[in-house]
């Protein structure tokens, strides 16, 4: 029995895309952390959207400035007597945006320019691989910095004009795996039928290296949001150790981020909890990247870390190698 | 090898010689974004010591930048000297590659052991560690670092400014805690990926221990992976470097050329000129970081074209 | 095509009084995979006697290269010897540390690899790859290494060793990549040397020649050889016996010259009518239906089960054993009678 069921499970796993897909969500929980991140990252995208609607604007108390955490306020209360929590919330949405916005207009850009000089190839491959090599020379933030300054400063502004200068990482790998693809004889068999250079482009190679760079997004937003952080640090507001000022009206992380660093010296809450929101974000981005990307080579086996939870094998022979 | 010799000086000198082009094209950048500028014309400048630009042909405002540039005299006024400029530029090579050795000494080890050692819960700690350490803003790392070692345990006196030895410490501490998160990290993925490779399992049927394997074959494959990495994030080394200034209060390049942005509406480079100059510094700084990363990329990979 | 071979074997199935070099018993071996437990080895027999030549063949994916790594501790990541024992030279290869097996491997047992274009590795030169041997085992000193090694580049055919010492593996051809791999493995004089098809990545003129090397050099030193292959042509003109596997498990195992002229098993057979028979070249060829199984679960009836056509209830249900059939000559099948059995399988 026990060897047609085997037979039956080769038949189902070349055939069943169903089952193909339970198997990749399960490679993918199997690590652990990768699950914990996604539901982290969906947890701040939930309060991020819901939070603006149950808080309110937190409200200036100059007698209730700098109080240490407490049921009232969680996270205690900054420099004016604001609500920590609050206004970490109310930031969320901001911080996210920033991120998902620049790495969406990179990935955007870098795919772009990598397929076409894939797909392409001969002279205006040439040509815009010297234009990323270029732009890989560049200094990416001082150009960021000036778009935001003749912009104006703005969520939107802070991921659009670091999404316009970090596309050269995209592109160079979208160039990569679309060459792969090219080199493949499936792509020959297409020609061959007489396929225009955009079906082959968007037929062919775009879904074959989405998977790739749906990975190369997700590491993609943790990178803006701290070119982002870098970025608002260069703002002139902020003195170290002396306390810095939030500006009225920007209400993102990041700039609580910033602001409490000159607080470190009495009020601790005040900068830890911002950068303690900021990092887990990050660091739960990480994890999911890290988790997708061993989807996508499943043969490999996965990195198998102290905390994940294996099943372990009695042996003979301890692993070796 | 001769040849390989012979390949490697070829490949450098044309790169070398792609410098100085793409530099011209960052000025004239520099320039023409200058004109978008709506600060451009207004009387304040960002450095201090420069006057702003009045406006003038565009031809001629790169000129001016070509000019300041070649002279490494930036400004009318007695501030900013040739002196001052080198000396600035000294000090940020020192904290910029300082910090790259030093992550490369602590984070390569770490980023091997914890590739070799996946079930050791120690060297993981080590590795998710050093992977956070690169993930918190480089201001709030000088922060951290500052209350963690001069404040709170007396290592090292906390001082302001350049002079002393002790002053280098925590600013290249904290731009080596961004480089140590991603070299950590590409390390140990490329540690990881060159040891599954099947020639690796030919060297261990030769009787090679682990030590060997890991430093005559597996070391050279896993760097070169990591040296492609590294690439891309040179610009971020630099912009640490710059906040690391800020937090230190130290005349480096950063702050002399007076980088920020503002909220207010204030402006930030105050002509296309500054702009140019900043860029040029900035571009100088990356290139020759990547040319180095080139470098090192040729000597270790046979293959390499 | 290759008389050089025939006159070269030796007979050894009477010579039973020799001692085998290398005995596994009982082998099986698993890999812990993201998707399930791959059962890749599940219990192999054989024995290799100093000097011979012993042929493994089968299909692809039936565990040849596992069974081989795992005696020499190689698997990678992920990768058991759950039970068995490999005794060689009157130990247990298999309860080694890894430490102890360091000193067999290369020294005593040399492996020439399946991969040609990942067996050596990219960044260093070929002679310092092949001299590594000699320094990891302290045989000789670097210098008498670098100099042994172009000494022995020479004796196998590989022009101008000198300058090709110093050349990295793609700067190469197959033919020398695999001259030089066979190098690295016979440099030490091992006992025994594994030979993971060593000719299949190369075309059939350098097939031959690099087969004619290997087998000069190892009958001039008396080396045994565990040759894994695809080729039955290949087997039957260098192979002193011929082990059959399937599913992780030994099929069949005979001397060459029974095995081609009493060939049992089912299995076999359908290699063998799958197979260009030189003798009838008007002979359709029959392939083998199905494919062979990736084996996510332990085998509880005959692996080939699903695919032989003279399988019934018992083979479903229980493993066959190796059961001797007539002298020196081993089957594991239910529908094959014995050498004292003269009923079929009593079936329950
Ligand atoms: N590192 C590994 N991880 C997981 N499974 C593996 C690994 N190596 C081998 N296997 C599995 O073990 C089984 C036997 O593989 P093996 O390499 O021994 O086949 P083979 O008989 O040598 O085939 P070939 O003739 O193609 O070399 C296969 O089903 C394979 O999927
Ligand atoms: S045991 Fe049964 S299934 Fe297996 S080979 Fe023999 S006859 Fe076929
Ligand atoms: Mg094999």
């Amino acid at each position: 029995m026990s060897f047609a069921a085997i037979s039956d499970w080769h038949q189902r796993a070349s055939h069943g895309r169903k089952r193909r897909r339970r198997l990749a969500w399960r490679r993918f929980c199997r690590n652990g952390l990768p699950v914990i991140g996604l539901a982290y990252i969906a947890l701040l995208f939930i309060v991020a959207i819901v939070g603006p609607f149950v808080t309110r604007q937190p409200t200036v108390n100059i007698f209730q400035a700098n109080l240490s955490p407490s049921w009232a306020h969680p996270f205690g209360t900054g420099q004016y007597g604001q609500d920590l929590l609050t206004q970490i919330v109310r930031g969320l949405g901001g911080t996210l945006l920033i991120g998902v916005t620049g790495a969406a207009i990179s990935v955007a850009i870098g795919l772009i320019v990598g397929i076409a000089a894939g797909v392409f190839g001969g002279i205006i491959d040439a040509v815009l691989m010297r234009f990323t090599d270029f732009a890989f020379s560049i200094p990416t933030l001082i150009i960021a910095l000036f778009i935001v300054v003749v912009t104006g400063f703005s969520a939107w502004n802070v991921g659009l004009s670091i999404g316009l200068v970090t596309w050269a990482g995209c592109a160079r790998m979208a160039r990569g795996l679309a060459l792969s693809v090219r080199n493949g004889t499936l792509m020959d068999s297409a020609i061959l039928a007489g396929g225009s250079r955009w079906y082959i482009a968007t037929r062919y190679v775009l879904p074959q290296i989405a998977s790739n760079m749906i990975v190369f997004f997700v590491f993609q937003v943790a990178s803006v949001l701290f070119q982002s952080t870098t970025l608002i640090a260069l703002d002139p507001q902020y003195v170290p150790l002396t306390g810095g000022q939030l500006p009225p009206g920007s209400n993102l992380l990041l700039n609580l981020l910033n602001g409490g660093g000159g607080s470190y010296i009495g009020y601790r809450w005040l900068f830890w909890f911002p950068l303690g929101v900021y990092c887990s974000m990050v660091i739960a981005l990480l994890w999911i990247g890290d988790g997708l990307q061993a989807l996508l080579n499943p043969q490999q086996p996965l990195p198998r870390r102290w905390f994940a939870t294996w099943p372990r094998l009695r042996t003979a022979r301890g692993a070796r190698g | 090898m001769p040849g390989k010799r012979y390949r490697i000086i070829r490949v450098i000198g044309l790169r070398i010689a792609v410098i100085p082009m793409l530099l011209c094209i960052l000025i004239i950048l520099g320039n023409a974004l200058g004109y978008l500028n709506p600060a451009a014309t207004s009387q304040s400048s960002a450095i201090p010591g420069l006057s702003a630009a009045k406006p003038a042909p565009f031809w001629h405002s790169v000129y001016t930048s070509l000019v300041a540039i070649g002279t490494l005299h930036w400004g009318t006024g007695p501030q900013i000297t040739r002196e001052l400029v080198l000396r600035s530029l000294e000090i940020s090579s020192i904290l910029t590659f300082g910090s790259l050795f030093v992550s490369a000494v602590v984070g390569i080890p770490c980023g091997i052991f914890a590739a070799l050692k996946p079930r050791n819960p120690l060297w993981q700690a080590v590795s998710a560690f050093c992977v956070l350490l690169g993930q918190v803003p480089p201001a709030d790392m000088a922060v951290i670092l500052i209350f963690t070692f001069s404040l709170g345990w007396h290592l090292i006196p906390l001082s302001y400014g350049w002079g002393s030895v002790a002053d280098a410490i925590l600013p290249i501490m904290t731009v080596a805690c961004f480089n140590i998160g991603y070299m950590v990290k590409y390390t140990e993925s490329g540690m990881r990926e060159v040891m599954q490779r099947s020639f690796i399992a030919a060297a261990r049927a030769r009787g090679a221990g682990t030590a060997s394997v890991v430093a005559h074959h597996a070391l050279r494959p896993a760097l070169t992976g990591l040296l492609t990495f590294l690439g891309p994030q040179t610009p971020m080394t630099l912009f640490c470097t710059v906040i690391a200034e800020q937090a230190f209060a130290i005349p480096g390049i950063g702050t002399m050329l007076g980088i920020k942005v503002t909220t207010y509406g204030a402006p930030a480079f105050g002509s296309g000129t500054t702009l140019s100059i900043t860029l040029f510094i900035f571009g100088l700084f990356i290139m020759v970081l990547n040319l180095l990363i080139d470098i090192a990329y040729l000597w270790l990979n046979p293959l390499a074209d | 095509m290759a008389d050089f071979v025939v006159e070269a074997r030796t007979d050894f199935s009477n010579d039973v009084s020799k001692q085998p070099v290398l005995e596994v018993r009982d082998l099986v071996v698993q890999f812990e995979r993201a998707d399930g437990v791959v059962h890749a080895v599940n219990g192999v027999d054989f024995a290799v006697r100093p000097g011979e030549w012993l042929g493994i063949i089968g299909e692809s994916g039936s565990g040849k290269s596992v069974t081989l790594m795992s005696i020499l501790g190689l698997l990678g990541e992920g990768g058991r010897v759950i039970r068995g024992n490999a005794w060689f030279n009157g130990v247990d290869l298999v309860q080694l540390s890894d430490r102890q097996l360091r000193t067999v491997r290369g020294k005593d047992i040399g492996v020439v690899f399946q991969n040609l274009a990942e067996g050596f590795n990219p960044y260093l030169p070929i002679g310092t790859q092949i001299a590594e041997v000699l320094v990891n085992h302290r045989l000789c000193t670097r210098r008498t290494a670098h100099r042994r090694v172009i000494e022995f580049m020479h004796e196998l055919g590989i022009a101008d060793a000198k300058a090709r010492f110093h050349q990295y593996p793609h700067e190469l051809s197959g033919g020398m990549r695999q001259r030089a791999m066979i190098a690295s493995a016979i440099v030490s004089e091992p006992k025994v040397i594994f030979a993971d098809e060593p000719t299949t990545a190369l075309d059939s003129t350098v097939q031959m020649q690099v087969l004619a090397l290997l087998t000069d050099i190892c009958r001039k030193r008396g080396t045994a050889v565990v040759m894994v292959t695809h080729d039955l042509g290949v087997a039957a003109h260098t192979c002193d016996r011929i082990v059959v596997m399937y599913g992780g498990i030994v099929m069949e195992e005979a001397p060459i010259d029974e095995f081609l002229q009493f060939p049992t098993h089912p299995y076999t057979l359908g290699l063998r009518d799958a197979s260009f028979d030189p003798e009838q070249p008007d002979r359709p060829l029959r392939p083998i239906p199905g494919v062979a199984p990736v084996l996510l679960e332990a085998p509880r009836g005959c692996p080939f089960a699903p695919r032989c056509h003279m399988a019934t209830t018992v083979c479903r249900e229980r493993l066959p054993a190796l059961r001797q059939t007539r002298p020196d000559h081993r089957v594991a099948c239910h529908h094959v009678q014995g050498e004292n059995e003269h009923e079929p399988y009593p079936i329950p």
